[in-house]
């Protein structure tokens, strides 16, 4: 009897996605509608259950309406929905999980199991035992799933581990917190070793993959550094130990539009950014994270003030890294001024590496020589400078 | 660039003409209200894209004649430069308000180049070197205005032109200036004066605030996030706590239950052991009883049967004391005969001997009595020396005291000096220039002659009078005369009767004064026989003092006298009843051997009655002691008999009843019995008791109560603790500090990036201004040179003395003017200065910008309008003015317009009048 389930991880409800200003109050949201569509693809799946890998909760202390909201939505799931605490959310005094209120509504809700405690879970009429690996400090150096019984794959009931933790090798390096034995799942005759804490999915390629153990990744993405966040797993196993397949389903509602980093040069104008805008196919889907720097003049950095305005309307969220990024009147723009005399001179004082000499007679003259060698008030200088000129030539 | 051809019409009140100008200098005069200002606002117009700041459409609409509206105010100008002849016309359609340009530039060999849209036109024009524009190097004074050097071929000291204000002010080029006014203000409003004390604007101190706020914030939110996971180890430490005090609370409960217990036990066994305690001591009781009863019987029947003999003992011993105590009294008795008869041996010895001690008494108060009347006597006769001294001291002569000598020594050695000095001041000298004779005369004494040579003091000694006869003319010093010796004289008699009056005042005449005076040793020895009769009292009285300190005073004297008579007939009066006692004759030494005699006997009587009175008293003792033996011997008897009396008593006491004596021997066995079995008893209830341990100590039950409490207490304790942390920690939580940081974490760094660069902003403003206003400073201070090394000799030929301006110390005014005048500096401030001298100091400052442009492009000329420069200037100085204008005119082309008549001394080369 094959078995078809649902494996997620790392909701982190009650999470905001900071960096995007104005709309991360929306990005509350995005989580709580992503697990819907969870749930939506475990009932279009027909999966006999849903598994979630640690990290239901961003945090071990919600707001009391935050965790109300919580709830009711775990309430909400349409098949049997197994949970886990990850190392946001351990299972400990004082965190969510171990309020007696919130396991008084948990127990409101048959369908869903919270799995406080090491120790095999059956369900209802699914020919598969469950071994959950709470989560209990937020940082362990032990293995959480080492108390997971030896086996062979292979028997009648299908055997599915559900952890927490980092996978030793996942990156290349070993791990010292939280970590998960590479040979777990077959040590202890896994099926599947369900997987929470990674925010990317595992490729199916990854070493990881071909030990069965798989992470699903955040159903939403969380920050600029995941790789396609936004999915959940659909898990096909046939028999007891035989390979499963994996099935990566998007359930996100942002597309997390990671840019490569974009060097401006002045006078180049903001061409690298529009090429860069121009690849992406669903820019009000997308959540743009851009990397800028180098240099503009004066009316690029204006422009591009303008744009990034623009763009913030058209996308779902700008997460911008500029502070790199600096303003450079061209010498074009300053032969365009006609300087004459002093004021051609001012520029060529502003650009000599050593203002010292010349400032040595000034009030706070130790203090202007100390700005004077910053490169970074000497390039404001000179673009403070710029502008001036301009406005008294208009 | 040389400025050829003027055609101006339709410009204010200029209908129409055209002008040439010359090369070098051009007179423009007119008088007032003739359109030259007008013609010079004209070029300024067509040279210029914008010649002043304001001039917009609005102020063009000024020049449109009133008469003529529709006529366009029209400009056309024919400017050299260089090989090119440059033709700018300008036109302003005052209907449509827009200007409007056309350029013609010729060149030879070339066909024209006419442009005829006016930004292309005017961008051209202002393209050519040295041609009119926003940076031509034109220089247009105004009367009464700041003139304006727009300079582009100045050296780098002096690129940019300059405007030099009637108040002195050298001000860069007006863009530099502008910027410099936008950056001064920006930094003022970024910046305090004193940069030490940063802040970065109101951005950066409003992002400042923010990065503050909510880093605290976020400093808040961790701590917050600390004290929760603070309060979770907390709270596990209570429950730890709490886990393992449950099972010691219960062990303790236990333990005190036990030992509760015990002592309940112990109590019961207690009670056992105290009621079979009990019985055995009853029984024991009657056991003892029963014995002592018997054993009584038996001793008092023992007692009675030995007690008879030994009270027939004891009456024989009491007869035997009885008669002892007879004979010790009878010695008694004897002893005391014997006592009384030394006694009275003694007293006898004692009576004889007192007799002869009141005898040698009575001899001994008699020579006392004698030696005080011999006493009483010296001390009359010593009395008498007293008396007969002071009446010997009576009889001398009164003498003067020492004062009274003293002041007769006095008075007498001034007499001598008054008289002495009366002798000295009679001296008289008299120096005559030519020989003389002179008279004189003394008291009465006949006069003598003396003959005096000319410069010869001649010397008068004790002159009374002198009368000076000077045969003929000559001059006579007279140091002493007739008046001065008058006057002593009468000083003397004044002194003599002073003396008399003193000597009166002692009573004594002058006579006997005189006498005194002469004798005035025999005085002295009068004074010291006086006082040798007071030694001789002195002595008197010292010896009887002496001698009454020696006996005592007379009085005590009396006193003792009276004392000695007194114990003398005491004495005799107890020696009268002893007399039969003492010999008859016996006195002085032989008394003395008597009375020792006498005392010998009284020391042997008195060791006789010492030994009587001895052995009477071992007599008493041994009566005593005898006397008490008898008493006990006695009381023994009595006691014997009182005992025997009692055990009878006793005896009839315990048979009284009636039980036989084999009765009482079967009682006994039967108590023996009960006993045995109350001791068993006994011995099970100390068994049952002794298996129950120790007894419970009411301290060890006590320390188990407190333990308890102790663990309750603190049970009770961690719990409200857990209680109340468990609340405080769900509260903390329900502040959501992780998401409260995620939030604060991600607003902070784009605060901080905005503070950051507004610092910047803030630090490279102040930077730029500190940059412009050094080099304003250097090209102030590069300027300061040449111009002074011109307008020195120009100010010296227009004021007559040397002079030079000084720059401040930024180099942007000029401060002072230096005038060298007589060997000296005369500094005054440019604003001190006259107004015709402070316009003579503009206009030549100008003239030398406009030369020193000139002298960098020797190719081209450079071009001059001053309009009225000089309305302030005296016609004194104005020739010297027109021959620096003169001269100037040689490098640059100037147009110099006035209003003046007189222009004499200016030679122009070209004269256009209005």
């Amino acid at each position: 009897m094959s078995l078809v389930f649902v494996h997620t991880a790392d909701w982190h409800l009650g999470r905001r996605y900071e960096r995007i200003g104005r709309n991360a109050t929306a990005s509350h949201q995005w989580r709580f509608d992503a697990v819907r569509r969870i749930y939506e693809l475990a009932v279009a799946r027909n999966a006999r259950f849903i598994l979630v890998a640690g990290d239901v909760l961003d945090r071990e202390h919600l707001p009391r309406a935050v965790m109300d909201q919580i709830l009711a939505l775990l309430g909400d799931a349409p098949v049997p929905l197994v949970l886990i605490p990850g190392n946001h959310d351990p299972y400990r005094e004082g965190s969510a999980w171990g309020r007696e209120e919130v396991l008084l509504r948990l127990r409101g809700f048959p369908q869903v199991q919270l799995c406080l405690e090491v120790a095999p879970l059956g369900l209802p009429d699914v020919p598969a035992t469950i071994f959950p690996c709470p989560v209990r400090t937020k940082n362990t150096p032990e293995d959480e799933t080492a108390w997971i019984p030896r086996a062979e794959r292979g028997g009648d009931r299908y055997r599915i581990g559900l952890a927490h933790g980092r996978w030793q090798g996942y990156a290349g390096q070993p791990f010292y917190e939280n970590p998960i034995a590479s040979d777990r799942a077959d040590r202890a005759g896994l099926d599947y070793l369900a997987l929470g804490d990674f925010h990317s999915p595992t490729p199916p390629d990854h070493p990881a993959a071909a030990a069965r153990c798989y992470y699903a990744g955040a159903p939403e993405c969380t920050a600029r550094d995941e790789t396609a966040p936004g999915h959940a797993l659909v898990v096909h196993l046939e028999a007891p130990g035989a390979i499963p397949r994996v099935e990566r389903v998007f359930v996100g509602h942002v597309r997390l539009r990671v840019l490569p980093r974009i060097t401006f040069s002045p006078g180049g104008g903001l061409g690298p950014l529009e090429e860069a805008l121009g690849g992406i196919p669903d820019l009000p889907q997308s959540l743009v994270a851009l990397d800028l720097n180098g240099a503009l003049t004066p009316e690029e950095h204006t422009a591009l003030a303008d744009r990034l305005a623009t763009l913030r309307d058209q996308c779902l969220g700008l997460d911008l890294i500029d502070e790199d990024l600096v303003e450079e009147p061209s010498a074009a723009a300053f032969g365009d001024l006609c300087l004459t005399g002093s004021e051609a001179r001012l520029l060529t004082l502003l650009q000599q590496p050593d203002l010292a000499e010349i400032l040595r007679d000034a009030e706070h003259a130790e203090l202007l020589g100390t700005w004077g060698v910053d490169p970074g008030i000497r390039r404001e200088a000179i673009a403070r400078y710029y502008r001036v000129l301009r406005e008294a030539t208009a | 660039m040389i400025l050829r051809r003027v055609r101006v019409s339709n410009w204010r009140a200029i209908d129409e003409r055209e002008d040439r100008l010359s090369e070098g200098l051009t007179l423009l005069a007119g008088l007032n209200e003739r359109g030259k200002s007008s013609l010079v606002e004209a070029i300024e117009w067509g040279l210029y894209r914008r010649p002043k700041q304001r001039w917009r459409a609005e102020d063009l609409q000024a020049v449109v004649p009133v008469s003529r509206p529709a006529a366009p105010p029209t400009v056309e100008l024919d400017v050299q430069v260089g090989e090119l002849l440059v033709t700018v016309t300008k036109v302003f359609a005052a209907d449509a308000r827009q200007r409007s340009c056309k350029l013609t530039i010729r060149r030879e060999g070339h066909p024209p180049e006419t442009i005829t849209d006016t930004e292309a036109a005017q961008t051209r024009f202002e393209e050519l070197p040295g041609a009119a524009g926003t940076i031509a190097p034109l220089a247009v004074g105004r009367q009464g205005e700041a003139t304006a050097f727009m300079a582009e071929a100045l050296p780098s000291a002096a690129r940019n032109a300059l405007t030099i204000s009637r108040e002195g002010l050298l001000l860069p080029s007006a863009r530099l200036e502008r910027v410099r006014d936008l950056l001064t203000a920006e930094r003022n409003a970024l910046l305090t004066s004193d940069l030490r004390r940063f802040r970065a604007g109101i951005e950066g101190a409003e992002a400042g605030a923010a990065v503050q706020q909510k880093e605290a914030e976020l400093e808040e939110a961790r701590q917050l996030l600390t004290s929760i996971d603070g309060l979770r180890r907390d709270i596990g430490e209570l429950r730890r706590r709490l886990a393992a005090s449950e099972p010691q609370e219960a062990a303790s409960r236990a333990a005190l239950e036990a030992e509760r217990q015990r002592q309940h036990n112990q109590e019961l066994a207690e009670r056992d052991l105290a009621a079979a305690e009990a019985a055995f001591q009853e029984k024991s009781g009657l056991v003892q009883r029963l014995e002592e009863s018997i054993g009584q019987i038996r001793e008092l029947r023992k007692a009675i049967a030995d007690g008879a003999p030994a009270v027939g003992r004891a009456r024989e011993e009491a007869a035997a004391a009885k008669a002892r105590v007879a004979e010790l009294e009878v010695e008694e008795r004897n002893r005391e005969h014997a006592r009384q008869a030394a006694a009275t041996r003694l007293e006898d010895a004692l009576r004889h001997q007192q007799a002869l001690h009141l005898a040698r008494e009575v001899e001994l108060r008699s020579a006392r009595l004698e030696s005080l009347q011999g006493a009483r006597r010296r001390l009359e006769e010593l009395a008498g020396d007293v008396e007969r001294a002071e009446e010997r001291a009576a009889a001398l002569p009164p003498w003067p005291t020492n004062e009274q000598i003293g002041e007769l020594r006095k008075v007498h050695r001034d007499l001598e000096h008054l008289l002495r000095e009366a002798r000295t001041k009679l001296q008289v000298d008299l120096i005559l220039d030519r020989p003389a004779r002179i008279r004189w005369s003394q008291d009465a004494e006949p006069a003598r002659i003396a003959e005096a040579s000319p410069g010869t003091p001649v010397s008068f000694g004790a002159v009374q009078r002198v009368e000076v006869v000077i045969e003929g003319v000559g001059r006579v010093n007279v140091r002493c005369g007739a008046g001065e010796l008058a006057e002593l004289l009468t000083r003397v008699q004044g002194l003599t009767a002073d003396l008399d009056a003193a000597l009166g005042q002692y009573g004594l005449r002058t006579a006997d004064l005189s006498e005194g005076l002469r004798g005035f040793d025999e005085l002295e020895r009068r004074r010291i026989a006086g006082e040798q009769a007071q030694e001789a009292i002195r002595a008197a009285r010292r010896a009887l003092a002496d001698e009454e300190r020696r006996v005592g005073a007379r009085t005590d004297l009396e006193t003792q006298s009276q004392g000695a008579l007194g114990a003398l007939e005491q004495a005799r009066t107890q020696l009268a009843p002893l007399s039969d006692e003492v010999p008859a004759g016996l006195q002085g030494e032989a008394l003395g051997v008597e009375l020792g005699r006498a005392q010998t006997a009284v020391n042997t009587r008195q060791a006789d009655f010492e030994r009587a009175v001895r052995a009477l008293i071992e007599t008493q003792a041994a009566l005593r002691t005898a006397s008490e033996e008898f008493g006990d011997r006695k009381g023994a008897v009595e006691r014997l008999q009182a005992e025997a009396e009692h055990r009878e008593r006793a005896l009839a006491a315990l048979t009284a009843d009636g039980l036989s004596d084999e009765d009482r021997q079967a009682a006994l066995r039967e108590a023996h019995t009960a006993l045995a079995t109350a001791e068993a008893g006994r011995g099970t209830a100390q068994e049952a008791r002794r298996r129950l341990g120790e007894p419970v100590s009411p301290q060890v039950l006590q320390r188990l109560e407190e333990s308890l409490r102790q663990i309750q207490e603190r049970r009770q304790a961690d719990e409200r603790a857990l209680h109340e942390r468990l609340g405080e920690f769900r509260t903390r939580c329900e502040r959501d500090p992780e998401g409260t940081i995620q939030r604060l974490e991600a607003e902070i760094p784009p605060l901080r990036a905005r503070r950051a660069l507004a610092e910047r902003r803030a630090r490279a403003t102040a930077l730029l201004v500190a940059l412009l206003e050094a080099e304003r400073q250097r090209v102030g201070r590069l300027m300061a040179g040449p111009l002074n090394d011109q307008l020195a000799p120009w100010m010296t030929v227009i004021r007559g003395v040397r002079t030079e301006i000084e720059l401040d110390a930024g180099g942007e005014r000029i401060e002072r003017v230096l005038t060298y005048r007589d060997g000296g500096v005369e500094a005054l401030p440019f604003s001190s200065l006259s107004g015709g001298t402070k316009e003579q100091v503009a206009l030549l400052v100008r003239l030398i910008l406009a030369r020193l442009i000139a002298a960098q492009n020797p190719e081209r000329r450079e071009c001059l309008i001053l309009d009225d420069p000089l309305t302030q200037s005296d016609d004194a100085r104005r020739p010297a003015l027109y021959r620096v204008l003169r001269q100037a005119s040689e490098d640059v082309q100037i147009v110099f317009v006035t209003c003046h008549p007189d222009t004499g001394g200016l030679a122009p080369e070209q004269v256009i009048t209005l």
